[in-house]
């Protein structure tokens, strides 16, 4: 009995008699049905796979096969048809930046958030909460100094001048030409008008007199003294007049501050000796930013001169 | 009848707030105005005494009969 070249399914020969040909088509029928067994039964989505070498030998299972059946989104990430046939894969967190410069940075686990660029100068630092990064003029940053009392203040009518509502990190102090109503007048600056003992002025004290001593020649030290910044001392004169500069650093933090002073008393109106020059330096043992500066005679009241204050 | 004392204020401060433009005044306290006078009377004792130097540096020179340039040339 001939059969097919393939699978060998039976068939009725050609010498084979009509009325025997329903009998043959059924055990082809059949040998077809037995052969085909394998892809009966299955279920959506499943697809056929070989169960062995042996020919028509399958078996249904799901269609999880292979290196990438989906794509699924992570954190940051987006994805658009999943299942194919072409995923689109976006990174969702660079739609949070909207302008040049800025970055990204953790909230917490798996968030992020925006920082946008600061300005010009600025430096990247940890905030005060120490949870973020921030933007912030760094203190080591140099910025130029500003005239803060505008075309300076008169010392004039009163023992104290005080200059208040400062706000910057350094402060330079300018004492120009000023004299008291009384001789001997020592001209001191105190920041936040300080009278605690929290001046450590350290430095050279010299004295100029009409005739030379060498005791006139010293070096000064005040350790927590309470008195302020010694600038200068004028003359045996009233009409004598001192001038001298002063540097304070880090005036808007807290803690201690850094110092240093230059001054000299002027051989003017009369003076005939007794100049007192002062160069010092030091800490300001300040606990608090400092917001006001005072200019102090320990001589009555000022008479003449004036008083710039510069900050950065 | 309470007699009322008044003292004048001697020493005050001014201040200028660079911030409000304001411009304020102060009068010293008792401790404020005690620290002046103690330096003034300090400053004022100096004055005398340098006066008096100088008084008897000139009392000197006019006694050996010599001028100030003199007495600077022989000091050298």
């Amino acid at each position: 009995m001939p059969t097919t070249s393939n699978f060998g399914w039976t068939t009725p020969a050609d010498t084979d008699l009509v009325k025997d040909g329903a009998a043959a088509i059924r055990t082809l029928g059949n040998g077809i049905d037995t052969s085909l067994i394998d892809l009966k039964g299955g279920t959506t989505g499943q697809i056929l796979s070989k169960a062995s070498a042996t020919d028509l030998d399958y078996t249904w299972i799901n269609n999880d096969q292979g290196d990438l059946t989906a794509v699924q989104a992570g954190v940051g990430i987006t994805v658009t048809d999943g299942t194919g046939p072409i995923p689109t894969i976006t990174n969702s967190s660079t739609d949070l930046i909207t302008t040049a410069g800025d970055i990204l940075y953790g909230t917490a686990a798996d968030t992020v958030a925006r920082l946008g660029i600061g300005t010009a100068g600025q430096v990247l630092t940890v905030n005060s909460g120490a949870n973020a990064p921030e933007w912030k003029t760094g203190s080591s940053v140099p910025t130029a100094f500003t005239l803060l009392n505008a075309g300076g203040t008169a010392l004039t009518g009163a023992t104290s001048i005080t200059i208040s509502g400062i706000s910057a990190k350094e402060i330079v102090v300018l004492v120009d030409n000023a004299s008291t109503a009384n001789a001997y007048a020592e001209v001191r600056i105190r920041p936040n008008n300080s009278t605690s003992a929290i001046y450590d002025l350290f430095g050279i004290y010299n004295v100029i007199t009409a005739s030379y001593s060498a005791g006139n020649f010293d070096a000064r030290g005040n350790y927590q003294s309470s008195a302020g910044i010694v600038l200068f001392q004028n003359g045996d004169n009233a009409a004598a007049t001192g001038r001298g500069f002063c540097y304070i650093d880090k005036t808007d933090q807290t803690g201690f501050k850094r110092f240093q002073s230059y001054g000299s008393g002027r051989v003017n109106g009369g003076a005939t000796g007794d100049i007192h020059q002062l160069t010092l330096g030091g800490i300001l043992e300040f606990s608090a930013a400092i917001t006001s500066i005072t200019i102090f005679s320990n001589s009555g009241n000022f008479d003449n001169g004036t008083v710039y204050v510069y900050g950065s | 009848m309470e007699r009322c004392t008044f003292m004048a204020v001697k020493y005050r401060e001014k201040i200028i707030n660079l911030e409000t433009g304001e411009e304020t005044w102060r009068d010293f306290t008792d401790a404020e105005t005690a620290e002046v006078e103690e330096a003034q009377a300090q400053n004022k004792a100096k004055a005398i005494a340098q006066a008096d130097t100088e008084a008897k540096r000139l009392a000197v020179l006019q006694k050996l009969g010599l001028s100030e340039e003199e007495a600077k040339l022989l000091l050298g």
